[in-house]
This record gives structure tokens, C-alpha cells and sequence, in this order.
């Protein structure tokens, strides 16, 4: 399994601001502007990629410290998340295997270990003004009429990225009360606030 | 919080939800954590008010374990949570950026709130951050300022303070001008903060604080007085009490009832304190004021001084601007007794109104 053509898979060194939370790993990338929350699964794997701990001993620890059969082409999957977050300093290929089935049941097992999804990307808006990134919460959606929260909810104003709605979509959509004040909030997959 | 057994006028709609907050809040900064005993329906009818006022991750924090981890507020909680704790990582590299950086030109600042505070909890990101409260020698007040003006890269807003000025203010550092800018430098501390060390006040000092800038603020954040309860059960064993409560005498009756406050609301412990038999002498008033302001939502204030000249819009804003009577005994620098507060109120209008005038003539 392993591969011999790449170096052994090594976290990136700068440019990242890394919090431990109580259950997640939340990491925020200085150079794209991007934040990631990584669950337990994937936490333990960016923590051995050390650029020395091949595949296999990765699995072998990761074993030991989840409590939980994993295999190499569940860390390969994983890695594969981690790279694709540009949270490694080098690209990582992992080795051919094209059954679906397969990885499919590796996500379920992995999951198991640590949460539901391995690697979640949080969108932030770019912090060129100097503040905290802004950061887009799943429970957005949609654009709001400018200035009034009135057709969609969840979602922030997109004219000013400074309000969030904490309501529940309804034909109403969000009410003023429930339209709050969230200097860093933004809209998923829209330009920055 | 069950013994003031509020009653008739007292037992409106604010309170109760505001007692939902009080109970939820409850040591929630505590390792164990208290039961849990909301209801869906009870969290979900302060989940607003607890996003809205930054205590949303501490929310998460006893939602977590219990069988509401999956309702739709506590996904909500969960994702302030996380935001919470990337700023607090990136909060923390400005705050030591910003240090060395005054450092560099010779000015040791003093660190208060936020990250002085948020150090104290019992993990990362249970708390929101603002601007960076740092309070220089007013001598050396030009130089930071210059010297944050050439500052690239902070992700945060500072906010600066000339010392403590000599008179009553709203900023953190005014609250503290019962003692001198020496003595606050002298009884400091210097803490690790990432890969350097940062001075913040000392334990007396910094809780005095917190407790002055609650009071002033009317006490609307339910977070400040989590600080407060999280301060007073992580005090150092050498805490100075008699130090804590000297200086301006109406100002000591002040924290001692915030102090009251995080115990009766929050179930801080004050046993073992000199104050515990203050506890039970609280102004009937001072309750309810703070559970109605914590369970109603805090309209947004617009300074008057920028409020458009229309009827309807300074009418409106001159009800946001109403004090309660905490805020109010604050402005007017009023006794926390059990007289009624409608007259401080009306009195601290009039001295806001004064003051607003006074202003704009200038």
C-alpha cells in the first residue's frame, strides 16, 4: 500500500493557526484565508505527519490512540482530505483503489472514530481589513434582501456580512428579533462580506 | 436563584427568561459540569438571547453532554463554539504581536478583559473577544499610538488607554481611577501568552474591573458575569480582599453586589469569602433588574449625538437609551440600597441629557 514514489506526508509548518478544541481541531489558514474543522480521526493523522512516520506506522498509532481497527487506506483517505485542505506542504496521491464500495466504508469507519465528517471546511471572508475573518456558518443560506432579512433566513446581509439569523426558515423568514448582530459572520459560497 | 421567588409584577416575561438563562449558564465554566435540566423548548426560547450576547459556546459547553446535543440551537451553539475558538487562536497572536510590538518602542502596556479573562476558563473559545483593552502611561500614550499606527497584520482592533483618567468614565480603565496607574503597574503580573509573556493586572485589580465595567454596562451581558463567577473561583490563594475592596467606598458596595449577583444568578461560590454574608442582603430590585435585562433583547444604541433629527427615530432610541437601574446607579454614582430606583433613572436622564448638551455646545 505504501507508495514509493512520494515523501512521507508532512503538515504544513507556517502559515496556519491551529486550535485544539474539546472534541475538534479548528485551523485557519493565514495564506488562503480558509478555516478548517478537523475532527479526531483526521486531528491524529495531521499530528503524525511529522515527514518521517510512513503510512503504515500512522496507521499502527492511530490504532493505538483511537481504539479502532484502521487500515492504511483509511489514513490515505484521510490524508488525501488533509491535502486537498492544503493543511500538507506537498501534495498527496494516494494509491489507486477505485471501488467506491470500498471507500465508502472506510468514511463510515472513520467517522465512527471521530465525528462525521473528517476535514469541514469553514469559509471566512479575506481578512484584508485587518479583522477577524469573517466566518460563514452552515446555518446560512441563501442571500437576504438587502438590508431587511425578510425573503430568506439563515443568512447574513450580504451588503455588510453583519448580521446573522438565528430564526427558523419560515414564509416570514427571519424577524428582527431574531436577526442578530455577528460582526464575523458571512454567507457559504458567496464572495466575502 | 429560586429563593428571591419572584412574584406578580416581578414574574413577567423577561424574567422567566431570563431565569432560563441564569439556569442554563449555571457553572457553566465548571469541570464537572452541573445537571442539565432544560427542556427542547426552554433552550430553544433562550437560544436567541445566548447567541446574541456572546455566551453561545458556553451554551454548547452544557448542551454537549445531554440529550439535547442534537437539537437545532445547540447546532447553532456548536458552530459559535468553533468560531469562538479560532478567534481565540487568532486573537491571541494579535494580542502578543501587538505586546512585543510596544515593547519595541519602550511601552509596557496593561492587559485587561478578553484574553486576561478568557485564560482563566476551563478551555479555548468559550468566550467571544472584542478589541485588545490595553492602558499605557499617559506619557507614553503618543508613542503607542504612533507606534500601533506602523502595526501590519493585526486581525483585531486595539483599544487604547490613556492610564487611568481622572475622571468617571465608561471605559475599562476610568472604572479604576480610585487607585493610581503606579500602583496598578506595580501590583501586575506578567503571564505566558503563546511564545511570550504579556503584563496583566493583578487579581484584585482585574476583578474590581470586570466587576465596575458589568455594573456600568447595566450588566446586560450574562458573559460578563460568567467572567466575574470564573475570576472569583480561580482566585490565587494569596488574594488580597482587603485590597480588592479599597478605594472609592461607593464602588466596593458595587462589586460586592456583582459578586452577590454571580452567586445568586450563576451559583458562583462566595462561601469561604469575606462577602458570603453579603449574600443574602441584596436590594430586592437588583434581581429581577438583571434576569428581565438578560431574558429581553438589548436594542442596538445609537449615540445621540448620531441619531437622525426625525421624531420617530429619537424616540425610539431615547427608549433604548432608557438605564435600567443597575446602569442608572452606575451613572449617577447612587448608593445600591433598597430605595426605589425609578428617581436615580429619571436622575441619570437628566445627567445624560446635561452631559449630551454639554457636549454639543462644545
Amino acid at each position: 500500500m505504501e507508495s514509493t514514489h512520494q515523501p512521507l506526508p508532512k503538515a504544513r509548518a507556517d502559515g496556519l493557526v491551529v486550535q485544539e478544541l474539546m472534541d475538534e481541531v479548528v485551523v485557519y489558514d493565514l495564506a488562503r484565508h480558509r478555516s478548517h474543522c478537523l475532527n479526531q480521526t483526521a486531528a491524529l493523522i495531521l499530528r503524525h505527519c511529522d515527514g518521517s512516520t510512513s503510512v503504515a506506522e500512522m496507521a499502527r498509532r492511530l490504532q493505538q490512540e483511537a481504539g479502532v481497527p484502521v487500515d492504511e487506506e483509511a489514513v490515505w483517505l484521510g490524508l488525501s482530505r488533509l491535502s486537498r485542505a492544503h493543511l500538507l506542504q506537498e501534495k498527496v496521491h494516494a494509491p489507486v483503489s477505485g471501488d467506491r464500495a470500498t471507500r465508502r466504508t472506510i468514511l463510515r469507519r472513520l467517522a465512527a472514530v471521530g465525528g462525521v465528517a473528517l476535514v469541514s471546511s469553514i469559509s471566512v471572508a479575506e481578512a484584508a481589513t485587518g479583522t477577524i475573518p469573517a466566518i460563514c456558518f452552515t446555518t446560512c443560506c441563501g442571500l437576504c434582501q438587502s438590508g431587511s432579512l425578510g425573503n430568506n433566513c439563515k443568512c447574513c446581509l450580504p451588503a455588510t456580512g453583519t448580521a446573522f439569523c438565528s430564526g427558523n426558515c419560515g414564509a416570514g423568514g427571519c424577524g428582527s428579533a431574531q436577526c442578530l448582530a455577528m460582526p464575523n459572520c458571512c454567507n457559504p459560497g458567496q464572495p466575502p462580506c | 436563584m429560586q429563593e428571591w421567588n419572584l412574584r406578580g409584577s416581578d414574574a413577567d416575561g423577561g424574567v422567566r427568561v431570563g431565569c432560563l438563562v441564569s439556569r442554563l449558564l449555571t457553572g457553566s465554566w465548571r469541570e464537572p459540569l452541573p445537571p442539565f435540566d432544560l427542556t427542547e423548548e426552554e433552550l430553544t426560547a433562550v437560544s436567541t438571547l445566548l447567541l446574541d450576547t456572546g455566551a453561545a459556546a458556553l451554551g454548547w459547553r452544557r448542551v454537549r453532554p445531554s440529550p439535547l446535543i442534537g437539537v437545532r440551537a445547540a447546532d447553532q451553539f456548536r458552530e459559535f463554539y468553533r468560531s469562538h475558538g479560532l478567534q481565540a487562536a487568532l486573537y491571541e497572536r494579535s494580542v502578543t504581536r501587538v505586546v512585543a510590538h510596544l515593547r519595541a518602542v519602550g511601552v509596557e502596556p496593561l492587559l485587561a478583559k478578553g484574553w486576561a479573562i478568557a485564560r482563566l476558563y476551563p478551555e479555548p473559545g468559550l468566550r467571544p473577544y472584542g478589541d485588545i483593552d490595553l492602558c499605557v502611561p499617559p506619557e507614553q500614550y503618543a508613542t503607542a499610538e504612533v507606534a500601533l499606527r506602523d502595526l501590519e497584520e493585526v486581525m483585531c482592533g486595539v483599544d487604547l488607554h490613556r492610564g487611568v483618567v481622572r475622571h468617571w468614565g465608561r471605559s475599562a480603565f476610568t472604572r479604576m481611577n480610585d487607585r493610581s496607574l503606579d500602583d496598578l503597574y506595580q501590583r501586575s503580573q506578567v503571564v505566558p501568552a503563546g511564545d511570550t509573556e504579556v503584563r496583566i493586572l493583578s487579581a484584585e485589580d482585574h476583578l474590581r474591573l470586570l466587576c465596575l465595567h458589568l455594573w456600568g454596562h447595566g450588566a446586560w451581558r450574562p458573559l460578563w458575569l460568567c467572567d466575574i463567577a470564573v475570576a472569583l473561583e480561580t482566585l490565587p490563594a494569596s488574594f488580597d480582599w482587603d485590597l480588592f475592596l479599597s478605594g472609592d467606598r461607593r464602588r466596593s458596595e458595587w462589586v460586592i453586589s456583582v459578586l452577590c449577583l454571580a452567586h445568586h444568578l450563576l451559583g458562583a461560590q462566595l462561601e469561604r469569602t469575606p462577602i458570603a454574608d453579603h449574600a443574602q442582603q441584596l436590594p430586592h430590585w437588583l434581581v429581577p433588574t438583571v434576569l428581565r435585562q438578560w431574558g429581553r433583547h438589548r436594542r442596538h444604541r445609537i449615540p445621540m449625538a448620531d441619531v437622525p433629527r426625525r421624531p420617530s427615530r429619537l424616540l425610539k432610541q431615547l427608549i433604548v437609551h432608557w438605564p435600567n437601574g443597575v446602569e442608572a446607579t452606575a451613572d449617577v454614582h447612587a448608593p445600591c440600597n433598597d430605595w426605589p430606583r425609578l428617581p436615580i433613572q429619571l436622575a441619570a436622564c437628566f445627567v445624560r441629557t446635561a452631559r449630551y448638551l454639554t457636549t454639543t455646545r462644545s
